[in-house]
């Protein structure tokens, strides 16, 4: 099974193909990093990665589609009808991508760009006026725990003599001086629940600069990069799971598989409609990456390895015999 | 004392097999092939040798009855579908991975029948037809099988090629079903004869 592999994945990682994620990879370090072109984030050459790793995933499909042109499944018929050649692919596909990630991680570590200097992100956070004197706040992502609101308030009309006032969220009370940045730390429960309303317990007509609002998340320093990059390779493997399956169990055209798993895979990012797994946070990048990186949830993680297992497992039964 | 087709099971049986193209007025196959066996199964163009071929080997199902056969079955497909971009020897190692037990020795008996060592590194699609054809031969050969079908396997072959094929399905102790169209030189691979109308 491992020559088969190794053949399998020699096919993959042709040296055309090697070429190309090389200069991939320098121009996502450049455009990640350069301090003039570069946004100076892990975000950024995340993004980058996740392409790459994408068109491995469709290089997949076409060589899979290749091998089904040049008689492999027919062979695998004949030959062996546990099909193990199922498993060799899966194994191929995942070492490629793993090659990948290891690749891009030494090139990140060993050149250690400098980055973002801020220690913390300010993200938009949707803020509404609940009553006169409470202000609900909402988010869409899971957000990473030890996240703050940052939070400006004003004196719509200051009584007299009244100079700081009062927040609560009805179990802790914090002061707040108007016009002075003020933070709120959130509980696990907030982060869980995606929500969090405040009030002010006195009358002192304190109102909140809406527009100010924010979501203060601390950056993934760089040494979280091999866990980052992990995580998209778990994301993936369910990715070749998915592409097998439809391959060999649908019997869809290779090249149409890889991107029909792309597809199925990206519905984990629907927010509102739970079809998958809530694993979209696997593969966070650009701008969103600093709000929901390594905030997937176990379960949803093993769930979602589980289908991928699954996927192979079936995948690996020998294909039925067909009408003419 | 009992019989040896008794003891032993038959390599290949049809009972009363309809293929998937068939139509309901088409006879029924009914056919045994016991272990050792070699045969030339002759048949016009569309009469349906490479259905059953297929059907034999698993790639296409039969609309009813009953097929049974060895577990361990070459094949030589009449269109041969190749890895023109791998080498030959590559190629074998693939197949060998594919293939169930210890069969890496077997891999170089097999290249050996057809002459095929000498082109061991070279590309499957740099190879002629005919070349090619010999690797779509020798790989049926690959994990001792105790049935092989051979699809029009003269297609492009030279005399030395017809010879070294001759000598190979003589010296096989396997079960062997050839089919070919009549009159194509396959007669002088085997000597018994049927009519593909004979299997019904």
């Amino acid at each position: 099974m491992l020559k088969l592999s190794s053949a399998i994945f020699r096919q993959l990682l042709s040296w055309p193909i090697i070429l190309c994620a090389t200069l991939w990879l320098a121009l996502a370090y450049n455009l990640s990093f350069d301090e003039h072109l570069g946004a100076a984030s892990l975000g950024a050459f995340l993004s980058y990665s996740v392409l790459a790793l994408s068109a491995l995933i469709v290089r997949f499909g076409y060589v899979l589609q290749q091998r089904r042109q040049q008689g492999w499944l027919r062979q695998d018929l004949l030959r062996r009808t546990t099909a193990l050649a199922a498993v060799s692919e899966s194994l191929a596909a995942v070492f490629s991508l793993f090659i990948f990630i290891v690749c891009s991680q030494i090139v990140v570590l060993w050149l250690n760009p400098p980055l973002n200097e801020q220690h913390e992100a300010h993200h938009l956070v949707m803020s509404r006026v609940a009553s006169d004197s409470s202000w609900t706040f909402t988010w869409d992502d899971n957000i990473p725990e030890g996240s703050k609101l940052c939070l400006t308030f004003d004196f719509e009309n200051s009584p007299d003599n009244v100079k700081t006032s009062s927040i609560s969220n009805s179990i802790v009370e914090e002061t707040v001086t108007p016009g002075n940045v003020f933070y709120w730390p959130l509980t696990v429960d907030d982060v869980r629940n995606k929500t969090i309303t405040l009030e002010s317990p006195l009358e002192h007509n304190l109102s909140l600069i809406r527009p100010l609002a924010r979501l203060v998340i601390t950056r993934p320093p760089i040494s979280a990069l091999p866990r980052l990059l992990l995580n998209q390779l778990l994301f993936f493997f369910t990715v070749i799971g998915l592409c097998l399956f439809i391959f060999r169990r649908l019997k869809v055209n290779g090249n149409l598989s890889s991107l029909g798993a792309l597809a199925i895979a990206s519905l984990t990012n629907l927010r509102d409609v739970q079809l998958m797994p809530n694993v979209g946070a696997l593969v966070s990048s650009g701008l969103r990456y600093e709000r929901t990186a390594l905030t997937t949830n176990d379960i949803a993680l093993f769930t979602w390895l589980g289908i991928g297992l699954a996927l192979i497992y079936f995948s690996c039964k020998a294909p039925r015999a067909d009408k003419k | 004392m009992v019989s040896k087709n008794m003891t032993t099971p038959p390599a290949l049986i049809l009972e009363n097999v309809r293929l998937a193209w068939q139509d309901s007025g088409v006879p029924l196959l009914n056919f045994q092939a016991q272990m050792g066996d070699k045969l030339l199964v002759l048949g016009e163009n569309g009469c349906g040798k490479t259905t059953l071929a297929e059907t034999i080997c698993g790639y296409l199902m039969a609309v009813s009855g009953n097929l049974g056969r060895s577990t361990r079955l070459g094949y030589v497909a009449q269109q041969p579908k190749l890895p023109l971009l791998t080498s030959v020897e590559s190629y074998f190692e693939q197949l060998v991975a594919l293939s169930p037990g210890d069969i890496v020795n077997d891999m170089q008996l097999c290249m050996s029948f057809f002459d095929l060592s000498q082109h061991a590194n070279r590309k499957i699609g740099d190879l002629s037809r005919g070349w090619q054809q010999r690797i779509n031969l020798a790989q049926a050969w690959l994990g001792d099988p105790q049935l092989i079908i051979l699809d029009e396997p003269q297609t492009a072959l030279d005399t030395d090629g017809m010879t070294s094929l001759r000598k190979v399905i003589a010296s096989s102790s396997a079960t062997i079903l050839i089919f070919s169209p009549p009159q194509t030189g396959c007669e002088s691979l085997i000597d018994t004869h049927i009519h593909y109308g004979d299997l019904c």
